[in-house]
């Protein structure tokens, strides 16, 4: 057992330090937009990611075959955690979650057509799953896919598509066999946005951030676009969430909160007393720092697991989502609850405390125990998979 | 002993109830939230014409004359509609401290106007500075030290604080304390803050309740009717668990708030602790209400167009006023264990 990084480990994050130094720009890094910030929405950040593309840093996992360096799955977490400590864009979608299910089971044809402009970062995707009577119950998806020609035809509506009004593809899954068991008649496509019939309506949420509903009317997309096999999208689709619920829910935010805490309760006074000082404070930042670190190895037992190659360690990627969250919304309390009435001010007012993180972190968090598989979910895995106990909700 | 609302107090709920249902909806809460000034002239108009803006008045000034008990539950009902008109620092806070250390001549000029809704008071306590609805108050009540002073709005320098709920207005104030605008020094002053502070913290406590309600409700409600695995989720023992949980510790934080309202009422030696109680249990419900109301709508529950995001923010922001859960504990630990 060996908990240091290796000297390559602390070079390599040493470089991605320096490089995120000199690229340092307000527009592209935002510490107070939390989860949402990892999105590329914007031109500059575009711009940076493809940087991030041509130091060879997107799919350093992937094989050489495919443009990647073939190196260990603690790159990737040192390079995400980096870019997410400084609530810059991070490496999520393109290269996670779609290049990782193309490259597992895709055509040669995608392969060819996504691979090298996911590590140049020249396109960007938008995640398809969620439908309004489909939430938690993912495989309960209704959005039609029917036979036409050499394809099929798309009928309905999708919800929370949060990329969907400035990317470019749509990584969608489509029920083709109505008459097969739920989560066997999925199927995975990936369809251009700028098509007839896509209709993308903002929704705006406490955060402040445009989430949307995309409706399909009568899309045509093409056999290419198959991802995989014909009606096996649903087991790509939980294949990927295991992924995502481990890149999408970084750590180093989580860390940086919990310093600003800190440093907020080593310094502040209230009634003449420094809050460090006060007992039950100082009982409560302890029980957090604790939880912080054991989130931290959690994370860092999920990566190393990873690394071994073989299937994706699913019931540690539930864990760890689960704690990590749960913890996130009880610092949030926490700092909301310690940072006194200034708490209440919102981020970018000069009063507010911890640099306004108190209220943004309750505002922007809200999605962390819900995205990605609400905690109920995460239990109903670990329950299922780990006890072996029978499936209900 | 009796520990129940006269019939009185009760019928008088009902009517604010009533009152709240047709004129404070969801869409009017959200009205105020892009107003101007966050909140309705022609709302509080009305309310006075109920007697509520002018509860605390004495009859002599043209209010009901009324106590704290029968506030309580019209503040609860505030909470649970979402006002956004300033009762808390106009009713349960401003005019009682100015009866309590206003002049005659400023208390013949303000209370009656107060009463009949034509005129809002803002409350600046050094221990809680962010004066709620302070750019459309009429009169300032202000700490400085150990005094108390009645300054008008055009000498003060206003700095907004944004709040995270849309309906608060709050602001920092700045002044120049002069001897023709103090109401009370010294221990009179001192006495008057305290009390001030109390009443504060009731009156959030008391309407976190109905905050804490309303999410509940409407958690229950989308419980019963979203269907998830082919069943509705409030079938689910997860999901059951959760919302019993906050329901629970809404009921227990109720009569610890009803309980401090006849403390305050009856102005007891025991106050300020059970004041301190009600603040720090109701906000400690009400985020947890909170959180189980938003786990229970899923993601639909953090959208502008779902009106769930009112009552959360008003919970946050009122759970960080007047004193947050930490300090009200503080407060409860130094009473029941004085420091030697």
């Amino acid at each position: 057992m060996d908990f240091e990084l290796s000297p390559e480990q602390v070079a390599f994050r040493e470089e991605v330090e320096r490089f995120l130094d000199d690229n340092d720009d307000p527009e592209v890094f935002d510490v107070t937009r939390e989860n949402m910030a990892q999105i590329v929405d914007t031109p500059k950040k575009r711009a940076f990611m493809r940087k991030v593309g041509e130091h060879g840093w997107l799919g350093i996992t992937w094989p050489k075959e495919w443009g990647g360096q073939e190196s260990d799955g603690v790159y990737e977490y040192l390079l995400n955690e980096a870019l997410a400590r400084r609530g810059g864009p991070q490496i999520g979608k393109g290269v996670g979650i779609i290049g990782k299910t193309i490259l597992a089971h895709g055509s040669d044809r995608l392969k060819k057509e996504f691979l090298p402009k996911i590590l140049r970062n020249e396109v960007e995707f938008a995640v398809g799953y969620s439908e309004p009577d489909a939430g938690s119950d993912a495989a309960s998806m209704k959005l039609r896919a029917t036979r036409d020609g050499d394809g099929w035809r798309l009928n309905g509506q999708k919800t929370w598509t949060t990329s969907a009004h400035f990317a470019e593809w749509y990584w969608v899954g489509a029920r083709t066999d109505p008459d097969a068991p739920k989560h066997r008649g999925i199927t995975l496509f990936l369809v251009p946005l700028d098509q007839p019939g896509i209709t993308i309506n903002g929704i705006w949420t406490m955060g402040d951030e445009r989430t949307n509903d995309v409706f399909f009317d009568d899309v045509w997309v093409s056999d290419d676009y198959v991802v995989g096999e014909l009606n096996r999208g649903f087991q790509y689709i939980s294949e990927a969430l295991d992924l995502e619920r481990f890149t999408m829910f970084t750590f180093s935010p989580i860390e940086q909160r919990m310093d600003l805490l800190r440093d907020y309760v080593a310094t502040e006074t209230r009634d003449d007393e420094r809050l460090g000082d006060d007992p039950v404070v100082r009982h409560e930042i302890a029980r957090l720092a604790t939880d912080c670190e054991v989130a931290r190895v959690l994370g860092l037992r999920f990566v190393a697991k990873s690394m071994k190659g073989g299937p994706p360690p699913t019931t540690e990627a539930s864990e760890y989502k689960l704690f990590a969250t749960e913890l996130s919304k009880r610092l949030a309390n926490a700092s909301m609850d310690i940072g006194g009435p200034g708490s209440q001010l919102r981020v970018h007012t000069e009063d507010a405390p911890m640099q306004g993180r108190a209220e943004s972190t309750y505002r922007y968090t809200v999605i962390d125990t819900l995205g990605g598989g609400a905690s109920e979910i995460q239990k109903n895995i670990i329950a299922r998979r780990k006890l072996g106990l029978p499936k209900n909700f | 002993m009796r520990f129940a609302f006269d019939e009185d107090h009760v019928l008088f709920r009902t009517t604010v109830r009533d009152f709240f249902a047709k004129e404070c909806t969801p869409a009017a809460v959200r009205e105020a939230w892009s107003s101007h000034r966050g909140w309705s002239t022609e709302r509080w108009t009305k309310l006075a014409a109920l007697g509520v803006t002018g509860l605390t008045v004495p009859e002599s000034h043209g209010g009901l004359g009324m106590d704290e008990l029968s506030l309580v539950l019209v503040l609860e009902e505030s909470g649970r509609a979402g006002l956004p008109e300033p009762i808390v620092d106009t009713t349960a806070v401003g005019a009682p401290l100015l009866a309590e250390v206003g002049s005659d001549d400023l208390r013949e000029r303000w209370l009656r106007p107060v009463a009949a809704g034509q005129a809002i008071l803002g409350v600046g306590l050094a221990g809680y500075p962010y004066v709620d609805h302070a750019g459309s108050a009429d009169l300032l009540l202000l700490q400085r030290g150990d005094e108390v002073h009645a300054v008008a709005p055009d000498q003060v320098t206003m700095f907004e604080q944004p709040s995270l709920d849309g309906a608060r207005r709050l602001a920092t104030v700045e002044w120049e304390p002069r001897v023709g605008t103090r109401l009370a020094d010294g221990e009179r002053a001192a006495a008057a803050v305290e009390s001030a502070l109390d009443r504060g913290a009731l009156a959030t406590a008391a309407q976190l309740l109905g905050v804490s309600q309303q999410l509940i409700n409407l958690a229950v409600q989308h419980a019963r009717h979203r269907v998830q695995f082919g069943q509705p989720i409030g079938a689910f023992q997860a999901v059951k668990h959760m919302l019993a949980d906050a329901l629970l510790r809404l009921e227990l934080a109720r009569p610890v708030v009803y309980r401090a309202a006849y403390s305050v009422a009856r102005d007891e030696p025991e106050r300020a602790l059970d004041v301190s109680m009600a603040k720090a249990y109701a906000s400690d419900a009400a985020t947890l209400a909170s959180r189980v109301a938003l786990q229970t709508h899923g993601a639909i529950g953090y959208t502008w167009e779902h009106d769930l995001h009112l009552w959360m923010k008003r919970g946050w922001a009122l759970a960080a006023s007047w004193g947050d859960a930490a300090w009200h504990r503080a407060r409860v630990g130094a009473a029941v264990l004085p420091v030697p």
